[in-house]
């Protein structure tokens, strides 16, 4: 099922945080910019946790919006960035009590509880108090809140920020995974977070939409851009000074250095989802 | 609902609270020992009666609040907003009701060392929307202020001052009765602020939640 989501403005302060946003939320959904962007208003919008201005959001064909505010539908569920919740009961203590809540009888939701924690492989933690959890486990311990109340469409803001890199691969792959059988939307300001992972891409940059996509036409951005040089040691540092270099992989003699130019320089390769995002940020600038 | 799910709100309550949870029946021990002093010294039913409305119904509110203000931990509400949207009506039905329970106890114990006198239809009107002006507000305050420390100061500040002066010191809306209405504007007025207060604190409740 798709968000889809029409001219949506949402000013604080006389400031436009979100200015005629538009994009449709299907398949797993990247949604990238840079801090700042509007991109966790958004989603608090969506979720039904903040008032726009004006605009319309509706989950497929039937609006979910009434005035200045999205219902709070079941079918929509929000992981926010950082959560912290009762701090000295344990996992299984609170995911219970939480399928108490959602009407289940205490007696027979054991087995419920079991399959979303190995859902988000948490079994052996299972009977971990929260203030125990790493930020990683506790933001699966939040997934797996989301899976028992079931949501068709799950919302996640920057789910791997502040993660160490093995927690941040094993969030990915648990995405991955969840994308099967759910609209999965990541908002991110890494591309790394959403490369590999999304079917569907949506740019913001200072709350107006830059591009909604697929990934390879992000990737085209940067197609007539994106070149590759060997550079040897010595002549790195200006190298780096004179272009705008996006990486950068050392070989035994040299340095390949991928740089984005509108001079050729080098020779062209084929850009990646990092290439084509920042040319389009680049392009975004140039045009104030 | 069976009893185990309502026992089981309970029990995870309890832990939740750790020892919190036994305080407001330590208040209400409290109650009946100075009711019990107000009582051997006076022959006035409205001395005692003003220890439930002073003391024992401000504090039939504490549980709701203490349970409600783990939400407003780091990103907790956007986490549990949508488990908590189901339960927050049973929760205030059950608290209602355990509290009720003890403040028609409180109030046995007035009428049982008094007599019945002093309890007409409209002070027991009032009593009931005190109590539920009580058992509302603090919800309400904790969603407008996303603060346990600013609701619970907002709400003993307020209690305190009016108990302390009896009503009679600070120019705002004043809700006790601490004596006999003399007048049906006594009355009236007490309870129109009730009134509109549980109205505003329902409202700021809904929009919370749902």
């Amino acid at each position: 099922m798709a968000v889809v989501i029409e001219g949506l403005t949402k000013i604080v302060k006389k400031k436009p945080i979100l200015s005629d946003v538009s994009l449709t939320l299907s398949g797993v959904y990247g949604l990238l910019g840079p801090n700042g962007a509007g991109k966790t208003t958004l989603m608090r919008i969506v979720a039904g946790l903040l008032e726009f201005n004006a605009g319309r959001v509706s989950l497929g064909d039937e609006p979910i919006s009434t005035g200045t505010r999205v219902k709070r539908v079941n079918e929509i569920g929000y992981l926010p960035q950082e959560f912290m919740m009762y701090p000295e009961l344990t996992m299984y203590e609170v995911l219970e009590h939480l399928a108490v809540l959602q009407g289940e009888h205490p007696a027979a939701c054991r087995s419920k509880i079991e399959k979303v924690i190995e859902q988000v492989n948490l079994s052996s933690h299972i009977n971990k108090k929260m203030r125990e959890l790493s930020g990683g486990m506790r933001r699966r311990v939040g997934i797996a809140m989301l899976l028992l109340r079931e949501p068709s469409i799950l919302l996640f803001d920057e789910p791997t920020a502040g993660l160490d890199i093995r927690e941040r691969v094993r969030f990915r792959n648990l995405l991955k995974r969840l994308g099967h059988d759910h609209t999965i939307v990541i908002s991110s300001h890494l591309v790394e977070d959403i490369e590999f992972l999304c079917t569907k891409i949506g740019v913001l940059d200072r709350g107006m939409v830059l591009f909604e996509g697929s990934p390879d036409e992000l990737k085209q951005k940067a197609a007539p851009y994106t070149y590759e040089l060997d550079v040897p040691f010595e002549e790195l540092d200006s190298v780096m000074a004179a272009n705008e270099v996006v990486q950068m992989s050392e070989e035994p003699s040299h340095v390949v250095v991928r740089v984005l130019s509108e001079e050729p320089i080098g020779r062209p390769v084929a850009p990646r989802l990092m290439d084509g995002y920042l040319a389009l940020l680049k392009e975004a600038e140039a045009h104030g | 609902m069976d009893k185990k799910t309502i026992a089981h709100h309970f029990s995870f309550d309890r832990r939740l609270l750790g020892r919190l949870y036994w305080f407001p029946f330590l208040v209400y021990g409290l109650c009946v020992g100075l009711m019990g002093i107000l009582s051997a010294r006076s022959d006035e039913p409205f001395l005692p009666y003003t220890v439930i409305q002073g003391m024992a119904v401000p504090i039939a509110g504490w549980h709701l609040v203490f349970l409600y203000r783990h939400l407003y931990d780091e990103g907790a509400k956007e986490a549990l907003l949508w488990h908590y949207r189901k339960a927050v009506v049973f929760d205030l039905v059950r608290y209602a009701v355990l509290h009720g329970g003890c403040i028609v106890l409180l109030v046995a114990a007035v009428i049982w060392i008094h007599g019945t006198m002093f309890l007409t239809a409209p002070v027991l009107v009032h009593l009931f929307l005190l109590f539920s002006f009580y058992q509302l507000i603090g919800l309400a305050l904790l969603g407008v202020f996303g603060s346990l420390d600013v609701a619970l100061s907002v709400i003993s500040v307020y209690t305190f001052m009016e108990v302390a002066t009896q009503g009679t010191f600070m120019p705002w809306p004043h809700l006790f009765l601490f004596q006999a209405p003399a007048d049906s504007l006594s009355l009236l007025l007490p309870m129109m602020w009730l009134g509109a207060g549980i109205v505003i604190a329902a409202i700021l409740i809904g929009r919370e939640f749902w």
